[in-house]
C-alpha cells in the first residue's frame, strides 16, 4: 500500500492514475497532517509525498520517519534548490525528485524501493 | 688763625728752652768754625708766637750769653778768629731779628686796641642814632618803606612760585607720560651713558632704572652688536637728521638683564641743551609680535599644507579663470602639475555640451557669487575624460576681491560601485522572485507533464500523439528555462583560486568534441603556455566556455572555425572566442548580454546564456566584449586579472 501525499488535487490525482494503472493500493492525504495521522493509523509500504504544502517541510519528513521507521519515503518539490534536498535526504527521506517529475522514473523508483525494503514487488506490473 | 695759636700756647712755652738747649749741646759738640749758632734763629721765631711782647729781646740776651759760653768752653777755640767772627754775626743776626720781630709785635697790639676802641665808638654812636630816630618820628617813613620793599619781594617771590609751579606740571606731566609709556624710553648723553631710564625700560631690560643709570648703553645690546652701534650713534647726531622712526633702523636685538635677546623695533632722536647733545631712543620690545607673525605664518603654512593634501578636490576661481586647485584636484582632472588648470578658463572645466540650463547656472556660478550647497555635475578631465562629479560652489571674498570656492568629489567610481550594487540587488531580486515562481508553477506544469505522458501511453492516434508531445516538449523547455534561471539566481559564491585557463580550455573542447564534429566545426587553438594563472573558478569558467562553445556551433549552423586564443595582457589575461559564422547586427550586439533575449530559433535558446556569462566574468572583475560582423563572425574577448600566485597544476 502507497500513501500519496499531496495538496494540489489534480496533481494527486495524476499520481493516483498512474500509480493505479500499474497495480498499486493507495491511500490519499491532502497534507502533512492527514499524512501523519494516516501513517499513525497504520504504516503504508511507501510513502510518496510532496514537501511544500500544509504542514509540510523537511521537519515533516523527519517526524514521518520517526512514526514510521522502515518506511521508504520519497519527496517531491518544485524546483528545489540543492540544500532543500539536502535538507530533505537528512531528515530521512529515501529518495528526492524535483518536480516536473517524470512519471517514468517516479515508476521505477516506486518499484526498486519496495523490492529493496519488502523483498518482493507489491504491483502485478 | 686760632687753631695755630692754640698748638702754640700749648707748644711755645716748653718748646723754646728744649731746643735752645739742644742746639747749645749740638754747638759745644761740633768744630769751631761751624755756624751751628744760626739755628737759634728757630727758637727766636718761635718766640713770635707767644703772646708777650719782650719775649724775643729777652731770648736773644740768653742766646746770645750761650753762645759766647760756647766758645769759651772749647780748649781751642779762643784762638781761632773764625769763631770769634762767627759768634759776633750770629749775635748781631740775632739782635736784628729780634728788634724786628719786637716791633712787629708791638705795632700789631696798639693796631687791635685801637679798633676795639673805634667799634666802641661806632656802637655808641648807633644807639644814640636809634634812639634819635625813634624820637624824630621817623618810624612811619621806616615803615613804608619797609612794606614796599616787602611787597617788592612778595611779588618777585609769587612769580617766581607761579613760575616754578608751572615748571613742575610741565615736569610732572613729562615724567609721568614717560614712566607710564608701553614703550621703553632711554636717553643717552655724548658718552652714551644712561641718564634716563623708564619704567617700560626696566620691565624691558629687567633691570633697575638706578642700576641703569650710569651705564653705557650698549649694556643692553647683544656683545655683537656693540662694535656697529657705538659708531652708529654718533653718525645719527652728526647726520642733522634729529629723529628716525621705528623700523627705519630695522630690527635689532636688545640685551635683557638674564641674558636673554629679544628683537626691538627702535626710534632715536637728539636735541642739544646747553651744548651738550642727548639722544633720546624709544624701544619697542616686538619678541611677541615676531611670535604671533611666526604663529600666523605657521598657522597659514598648516592651513595650506591641509589644503593641499585634502582629499577632496579643491579649485579656487578669480574673474572666469582658475587660480588655485590643490593636489586631489590634479589627480580628479587627471593632471600631472597644477599649471595645467591654473589659468584655465573656469568654464572649460565642464564640458562644453552641458544642458544649456545647467551651462548657465554655471556661468552664473563662476561669474556672479552664486552660492550653490551640494550637486552632482560633470566635469572634463585633462585628458577629455568626463566625470561624475559633487560639486559645491562657495562665493567669498579676499584683499583681492571676489572669488569662487569650488569643491569636487569623483562620483564615478561610486556610481560604478552603485550600479554593480543595484545590478546584484536585481540579480538578487530576480532569485527571490524565480524560485518563489518556480514553486508555484511546478506542480502545475508537473500536472501537464504528468497528463500528457499519461495520455500519450493510452491513445494510439498518430495526431493526438503528436499534440502530446508537442506539450510535454514544451513544458520540458519551460522547465529548461527555469532551472537556467534558478542556476543563475541561486549561483553559490564562486571558489576562487590560481587557475591555468588552458587547462580549462582544452578539457572543454574535449567535452564537445563529438557536437563539433557533428557541426561540422572546425578548432583552431592558440594558447600561450607563458600565459599566467588567473584568480578564478574552475566550474564557473568552465560554465563561461561552454556558453560560448555552444553560442559559436549554434552561429555556425554549415560548419565553419572556432578559434579560441590565450594569451598574456597587462596584469590580465585574454580570452578570445571567435566564430566564422553569420555574425549580427549592431542592435542585437547592444542586447546581447541582456536576460531572456535570444535571436535563437523558438525553443532552442534561454536567452540566458550570455547574461551568465557576464555576471561570471563581471564577479571576477574581469570584462567581456563582442565584436560582430555580419557574414563574417563573432568574436568574444574576456579579460581576467591575472593570478598573484601561479596555479597548482593541471586537474
Amino acid at each position: 500500500m502507497v500513501l500519496v501525499v499531496e495538496d494540489d488535487r489534480d496533481m494527486r490525482s495524476l499520481l493516483c492514475d498512474e500509480l493505479w494503472s500499474v497495480g498499486y493500493q493507495l491511500r490519499e492525504a491532502r497534507d502533512g497532517d492527514e499524512a501523519f495521522l494516516a501513517v499513525l493509523q497504520s504504516v503504508p509500504d511507501l510513502i510518496l509525498t510532496d514537501l511544500r504544502m500544509p504542514a509540510g517541510g523537511a521537519e515533516y519528513i523527519s517526524r514521518l520517519r520517526t512514526a514510521a521507521p522502515r518506511c521508504p519515503i520519497i519527496v517531491m518539490t518544485a524546483f528545489g534548490d540543492p540544500a532543500t534536498k539536502a535538507a530533505v535526504l537528512q531528515a530521512g527521506a529515501n529518495a528526492y525528485f524535483d518536480k516536473p517529475v517524470r512519471v517514468a522514473e517516479l515508476k521505477i523508483c516506486i518499484q526498486q524501493l519496495l523490492i529493496h525494503h519488502h523483498g518482493a514487488p507489491q504491483s502485478s506490473a | 688763625m686760632k687753631i695755630p695759636n692754640r698748638i702754640a700756647m700749648r707748644v711755645v712755652p716748653w718748646s723754646i728752652p728744649v731746643l735752645t738747649l739742644g742746639i747749645f749741646v749740638l754747638d759745644l759738640l761740633t768744630p769751631v768754625g761751624v755756624a751751628v749758632s744760626v739755628l737759634y734763629v728757630i727758637p727766636l721765631l718761635l718766640t713770635f708766637l707767644s703772646s708777650r711782647e719782650r719775649d724775643p729781646l729777652d731770648f736773644s740776651i740768653v742766646a746770645t750769653g750761650l753762645l759766647w759760653a760756647d766758645l769759651f768752653m772749647k780748649p781751642a777755640g779762643l784762638h781761632i778768629p773764625y769763631g770769634v767772627l762767627n759768634r759776633t754775626l750770629g749775635t748781631l743776626v740775632l739782635w736784628l731779628i729780634a728788634l724786628g720781630l719786637v716791633k712787629y709785635k708791638t705795632t700789631q697790639s696798639h693796631l687791635t686796641s685801637a679798633e676795639t676802641e673805634k667799634h666802641k665808638a661806632m656802637e655808641e654812636l648807633i644807639t644814640e642814632r636809634t634812639e634819635r630816630s625813634h624820637a624824630e618820628g621817623l618810624l612811619t617813613a621806616a615803615q613804608e618803606a619797609r612794606a614796599y620793599a616787602e611787597t617788592a619781594v612778595t611779588g618777585a617771590v609769587a612769580s617766581r612760585q607761579q613760575a616754578e609751579a608751572s615748571y613742575v606740571v610741565i615736569q610732572l606731566r613729562l615724567e609721568s607720560l614717560i614712566q607710564s609709556a608701553m614703550d621703553a624710553i632711554i636717553t643717552i648723553d655724548e658718552q652714551q651713558r644712561v641718564v634716563m631710564f623708564n619704567e617700560a625700560a626696566e620691565r624691558m631690560f629687567k633691570r633697575p632704572a638706578r642700576e641703569a643709570i650710569g651705564q653705557p648703553l650698549d649694556r643692553f645690546l647683544p656683545a655683537r652688536f656693540r662694535e656697529a652701534h657705538r659708531h652708529h650713534v654718533p653718525e645719527f647726531g652728526r647726520s642733522g637728521v634729529t629723529s628716525r622712526k621705528m623700523g627705519q633702523l630695522g630690527t635689532v636685538m636688545g640685551l635683557r638683564a638674564d641674558g636673554e635677546e629679544f628683537p626691538i623695533e627702535a626710534a632715536i632722536s637728539h636735541v642739544t641743551i646747553e651744548g651738550k647733545k642727548f639722544y633720546t631712543v624709544i624701544l619697542r620690545d616686538i619678541a611677541e609680535r615676531k611670535q604671533a607673525e611666526r604663529l600666523l605664518r605657521q598657522s597659514e603654512e598648516r592651513y595650506r599644507r591641509l589644503l593641499t593634501v585634502s582629499p577632496l578636490a579643491i579649485v579656487v576661481t578669480r574673474g572666469d579663470r582658475v587660480v588655485f586647485v590643490n593636489d586631489a584636484g590634479i589627480r580628479l582632472f587627471k593632471s600631472v602639475r597644477a599649471s595645467e588648470i591654473i589659468g584655465k578658463r573656469a568654464l572649460e572645466l565642464f564640458p562644453p555640451d552641458h544642458d544649456p540650463a545647467i551651462h548657465d547656472r554655471l556661468h552664473q556660478l563662476v561669474e556672479g557669487s552664486a552660492t550653490i550647497p551640494l550637486a552632482e555635475e560633470k566635469v572634463v578631465a585633462v585628458d577629455g575624460t568626463i566625470l561624475d562629479v559633487e560639486m559645491t560652489a562657495t562665493g567669498f571674498t579676499d584683499d583681492e576681491g571676489p572669488a569662487m570656492l569650488l569643491t569636487f568629489r569623483d562620483v564615478s567610481e561610486r556610481r560604478r560601485l552603485q550600479e554593480q550594487l543595484r545590478r546584484t540587488e536585481r540579480i538578487a531580486e530576480l532569485g527571490t522572485l524565480a524560485s518563489g515562481m518556480a514553486h508555484e508553477i511546478g506542480t502545475p506544469m508537473n500536472v501537464i507533464l504528468g497528463r500528457a505522458e499519461y495520455l500519450m501511453d493510452r491513445i494510439q492516434d498518430e495526431q493526438a500523439r503528436k499534440g502530446l508531445h508537442t506539450i510535454v516538449a514544451q513544458v520540458e523547455r519551460i522547465t529548461r528555462v527555469m532551472n537556467q534561471l534558478l542556476a543563475f539566481a541561486r549561483r553559490k559564491p564562486p571558489l576562487r583560486g590560481p587557475l591555468a585557463l588552458k587547462d580549462v580550455i582544452e578539457n572543454g573542447v574535449e567535452m564537445f568534441q563529438e557536437r563539433l564534429t557533428q557541426s561540422r566545426v572546425r578548432v583552431e587553438m592558440e594558447l600561450d603556455d607563458n600565459c599566467p594563472a588567473v584568480l578564478a573558478d574552475a566550474d564557473q569558467m568552465s560554465q563561461v566556455l561552454i556558453n560560448l562553445i555552444m553560442n559559436a556551433i549554434h552561429a555556425m549552423p554549415d560548419g565553419g572555425i572556432l578559434r579560441i586564443g590565450l594569451a598574456p595582457a597587462k596584469k590580465a589575461v585574454t580570452l578570445t572566442v571567435a566564430d566564422t559564422g553569420q555574425g549580427m547586427p549592431a542592435e542585437v550586439v547592444n542586447r546581447i548580454f541582456e536576460p531572456f533575449f535570444t535571436t535563437k530559433e523558438f525553443g532552442k535558446g534561454t536567452g540566458l546564456g550570455l547574461t551568465v556569462v557576464k555576471g561570471i566574468i563581471e564577479e571576477h572583475q574581469g570584462s567581456i566584449t563582442v565584436e560582430s560582423e555580419q557574414g563574417k563572425g563573432t568574436t568574444f574577448t574576456i579579460l581576467l586579472p591575472k593570478s598573484e600566485k601561479p596555479s597548482e597544476g593541471s586537474k
